[in-house]
């Protein structure tokens, strides 16, 4: 045994037990073995997928894992899932924290997500408690954000008068301040209007929100997505919670400036300093409401928020009426683009009877598509189907069953997502139809495009393939 | 119990593999400083009584003593010790194939003493210069002829001193030439060393040069013992015979 | 008692018997000195340190075939962030292990087998014994015991190269940085599937140098019998092995109810 060989024995023994730990760290890293940690409770209705280990999530970081589950003394009592959090990371959660259950994915792993606080609530102590949302509650979450919006409407209508109010007092006694508060003046009337504007958007996110969760509960897809879009929501909450705050600010001068218009009588010098303090509050505030303005437009513009549902039902044709349906499409919000595709060569009878896409189907539903790939492919579409000849009964009929099999082929091919892609069966009656006598045998691909989308190039609204 | 004189002895020893009487109630004591070659037909029991005397076999009754003590009834750790004292030359040399020929005869150095590596290598060396291999040290078995693995092997038996060496048919597989040298060394060893020797062997011409007593074992049983001139004497059909022919041939 | 009573039940019963109470003294025998460190040294250099080669070129292999195949399962749900972490949980539960049991049974079994065998009609196991060495010691506890520590090293050996050519796969087709893949490649494993995944195969060694062993030393004279123990070696610790895995599994899933999941 010479020492060379004795070197390698030691190479192999050494290296392979090195390689070992390599292996071990890897795995304790992630668990977050090697760092110092707290405890912390969350209880949850619903607690599928977790089990000792999952691991816990705080703002996209590996946060620590789960530690326990207690099992409730009853039904209808919630799960406390013990957990254990990095130490470095206490300073984001908050006693007003909210812990959810999500999947990585469509076939991931299941962890927590905990929402880091505001900055105003208590760090969480150690083995303290937060709350645990389960999905649906999500809605819930959200009408705690519009008490927060409703607040900063109030305080900005009292302000409004206020502000008016010591302006005028301002104006009587110093001259030289009418320029500034001309300007201030302006400022609140526009933060005044993006008040109501802002109002109304939140409301109507609100309803979208609610007939979501409240219909689709079961489905968790369509609800994680939801939640996936809670930095974005996080976000609005806490701008909204910024803009309330300096709000009070802006309240706080108005005050102030009026107190010493009382007292002084008004010292010049003195009266356009407060004066320009005031008006730079007011201009913050300005700002603050531009911010929020600002998210709640980004929040309407996700996908999920883009009106789907606020128009009702384009995840859900079957509510509307066929009326309902056309009144839906000359609305602003969007464009219908409609390519109409030939029956004849469209669809085959199986040996069953039921309606096939013919050997030949799949090229002109290509062809069609091709013209709509351009917009954005989470733009709604509505396959209307048409059938002429037998009746308005069998016309009906054969027009559902056209569409469902063009929807099944689009969605199947095209991975549109089937939330927004419906069916729309319309019998015979199509005034726009090209073939000019005001009905169609066929379908008729019709996609709800943003009109902000609309700019490139003259698209013809309709096309015949 | 006469150490001195007998070193090795073989007291009414009986070994069988299943029915076969391969040693039948054998009694030899084998004299100091003197090689005693065994003879006998294939299968007669011969290299079994080697092993017996090294311990490498028990017998089913009778008593082998070495060196004064018997081994039979010996624990583990004095049986060890005994072997220490007795060379073993195996038939193909029995070379440790994954060692170099001069690993090969430092293994029992080794393991049987607390030399300084130093030490060993002199040792080792001087014992395959004893058989003119000292130039193949780091040569391995499988690169060496029949004689050389002999020689080398006998190299690893004496490499401790023993006062015994057991020979299993040294002559086996070699020419006649090289088997000679062989036989020239083991006669050298037991002049220079003073080593008791028992060779077991059927090869006449080597067995007269080299023993000083012969036994003939026949169906597991002595049937003579003396010099060469005495066996050649004796009346048996079975000795005349084997003594003539393999004398001729 | 019927002679086919014996040749079929008392005969193969009376062999595993013997092979049991070999086994059974292998492992006292580990355990008490005098141990033979130098012997069990070189044992770990052939056992050990010459398998590396074909341990690690046979896991990088096994990591790329295992990417394509979780590759093509994956990607039909849209999973294939989930391809590093599915493949190194395939790879350190169980395809490791395994792999790298068969492949020492076959390159270390036969190895044995044929070694000891030879030793054995040459004499130079009991030119050992005349040289007052225990064989036993010397042969077999040595073989056993470098088994036994050089199969769970082999294991991470051939997990890390299953890794990276898994990385390798991956890299080809996305060009995933070799840390992303590592970090996504142990992003699901948890102690409990890379702890007794790669320990079990202590159990692979003990059963692998075993067998050769006692093949080995049991051969029948001659050189076919030294090629019938070394072919039989590579059979019997296969099949010993695989069977012992099943019971194994089972037995880490009672021990660590995780793994199961």
């Amino acid at each position: 045994m010479g020492s060379p060989r004795l070197a390698f024995v030691g190479t192999f023994v050494a290296g392979g037990l090195l390689l070992f730990a390599v292996g071990l760290f890897l795995i304790g890293d992630r668990r977050q073995l090697f760092t110092e940690h707290f405890e912390l409770e969350a209880d949850f209705g619903n607690v599928t997928g977790i089990v000792i280990g999952t691991s816990v999530r705080l703002a996209g970081l590996e946060a620590g894992e789960v530690l326990g589950l207690e099992i409730p003394a009853g039904p209808g009592e919630r799960f406390a899932v013990r957990m254990r959090v990095r130490e470095d990371l206490r300073p984001l959660v908050r006693t007003d924290s909210v812990a959810a259950v999500l999947t990585d994915g469509l076939l991931g792993a299941v962890f927590i997500q905990i929402r880091s606080g505001s900055t105003s609530a208590p760090e969480v102590a150690d083995g303290g408690a937060i709350r645990g949302v389960d999905s649906i509650e999500i809605a819930d979450l959200i009408e705690e954000g519009r008490d927060t919006f409703r607040v900063v409407a109030d305080e900005f209508l009292g302000l409004r008068e206020q502000m008016a109010g010591t302006f005028l007092a301002l104006g009587e006694t110093a001259e030289t301040t009418a320029q500034l508060i001309n300007d201030a003046g302006d400022d609140i009337q526009t933060v005044t209007n993006a008040t109501a504007g802002l109002m109304e958007d939140v409301r109507a996110i609100l309803a979208d929100t609610r007939t979501l969760t409240g219909d689709l509960s079961g489905g968790r897809g369509t609800v994680g997505k939801l939640l996936g879009d809670e930095a974005l929501y996080t976000h609005l909450v806490g701008t909204a919670q910024e803009a309330e705050a300096t709000m009070r600010a802006v309240r706080g001068s108005a005050e102030r400036v009026e107190q010493l218009v009382g007292q002084f009588g008004g010292e010049e010098g003195q009266t356009a300093k407060l004066l320009a303090d005031a008006s730079d509050a007011v201009r913050l505030a300005r700002h603050a409401m531009s911010d929020l303005a600002e998210n709640t437009e980004a929040i309407k513009r996700n996908w999920l928020f883009r009106g789907f549902f606020s128009e009702r039902g384009f995840y859900n044709l079957d509510e509307l009426a066929l009326d309902e349906y056309r009144e839906l499409l000359t609305r602003d919000r969007y464009t219908p683009l409609r390519i109409w595709i030939d029956g004849d060569l469209l669809f085959d009878t199986d040996l069953d009877g039921r309606v096939a896409l013919a050997v030949d189907a799949d090229r002109r539903i290509d062809e069609a598509m091709s013209e709509l790939l351009i917009y954005p492919r989470d733009s709604p579409l509505v396959v209307e189907g048409y059938a002429s000849g037998g009746g308005r009964g069998q016309e009906f009929v054969s027009s559902q069953a056209r569409a469902d099999v063009v929807r099944d082929y689009l969605v199947a091919v095209y991975g549109r997502v089937s939330t927004i892609t419906g069916t729309m069966p319309i019998g015979s009656d199509a005034t726009e139809s090209p073939a000019g006598d005001g009905s169609w045998n066929g379908v008729a691909l019709t996609l709800l495009v943003d009109p902000q989308h609309l700019t490139r190039g003259t698209h013809p609204a309709t096309t015949e393939q | 119990m006469s150490q001195g004189t007998h070193p090795i002895q073989l007291e009414h020893v009986s070994k069988r593999f299943g029915s076969f009487r391969v040693l039948d109630d054998i009694s030899l004591d084998l004299p100091k400083g003197e090689a005693t070659v065994v003879l006998g037909r294939s299968g007669t029991g011969k290299s079994v009584l080697l092993k017996h005397i090294v311990g490498l076999m028990s017998p089913d009754s009778g008593r082998v003593v070495v060196q004064g003590q018997e081994l039979t009834v010996l624990p583990a750790a004095d049986v060890a010790l005994v072997r220490r004292q007795i060379g073993f030359l195996f038939q193909n040399a029995a070379l440790f194939d994954s060692m170099s020929v001069g690993e090969n005869v430092e293994f029992p150095i080794r393991r049987h003493t607390q030399l300084s590596d130093r030490s060993v290598r002199a040792q080792a060396r001087e014992k395959l210069a004893l058989v003119g291999l000292e130039q193949d040290y780091d040569k391995l078995p499988g690169a060496l002829s029949g004689g050389m693995r002999k020689r080398a092997g006998l190299a690893r038996a004496m490499a401790l001193d023993p006062a015994i060496l057991l020979v299993d048919e040294p002559s086996a597989g070699l020419d006649p030439i090289t088997s000679e040298e062989i036989d020239d060394l083991l006669i050298r060893v037991k002049k220079e060393l003073g080593t008791t020797q028992v060779v077991v062997t059927h090869n006449i011409p080597s067995a007269r040069r080299i023993g000083d007593t012969l036994v003939f074992l026949h169906k597991g049983r002595v049937l003579v013992r003396g010099t060469a001139a005495e066996l050649e004497r004796s009346k048996h059909t079975i000795v005349e015979q084997f003594m003539s022919s393999e004398a001729g041939g | 008692m019927p002679s086919w009573v014996n040749a079929l039940f008392v005969l193969p019963m009376a062999r595993v018997g013997d092979s049991v109470l070999f086994a059974g003294r292998a492992l006292a025998a580990a355990l008490r000195p005098p141990f033979e460190f130098k012997e069990t040294a070189r044992q770990l250099y052939e056992i050990g340190w010459l398998s590396v080669p074909l341990v690690a070129v046979s896991g990088f292999a096994v990591g790329i075939v295992l990417s394509m195949h979780t590759r093509a399962s994956l990607e039909r749900f849209g999973a294939e962030a989930l391809i590093p972490a599915a493949l190194t949980l395939a790879l350190v539960r169980e395809t490791g292990p395994l792999v790298v049991g068969l492949l020492i049974s076959g390159r270390v079994g036969a190895g044995i087998g044929a070694e000891l065998g030879a030793m054995k009609v040459t004499e130079q196991i009991d030119a050992l014994e005349a040289s007052a060495v225990d064989s036993f010691n010397f042969l077999v506890v040595t073989r056993v015991v470098a088994c036994i520590v050089a199969m769970p090293i082999l294991t991470t050996v051939m997990n890390f190269t299953g890794i990276l050519g898994g990385w390798a796969a991956e890299s080809a087709v996305s060009g995933l940085g070799l840390f992303s893949y590592l970090r996504a490649a142990f992003s699901i494993v948890q102690f409990t599937d890379y702890l007794p995944g790669t320990l079990k195969t202590m159990v692979f060694g003990f059963i692998i140098a075993i067998t050769a062993s006692y093949l080995g030393i049991n051969s029948s004279q001659g050189t076919q019998g030294v090629g019938r123990a070394a072919t039989r070696s590579v059979v019997l610790a296969s099949v010993l092995l695989i069977a012992t895995n099943v019971v194994l599994v089972r037995l880490i899933f009672f021990v660590f109810p995780e793994s199961a999941q």
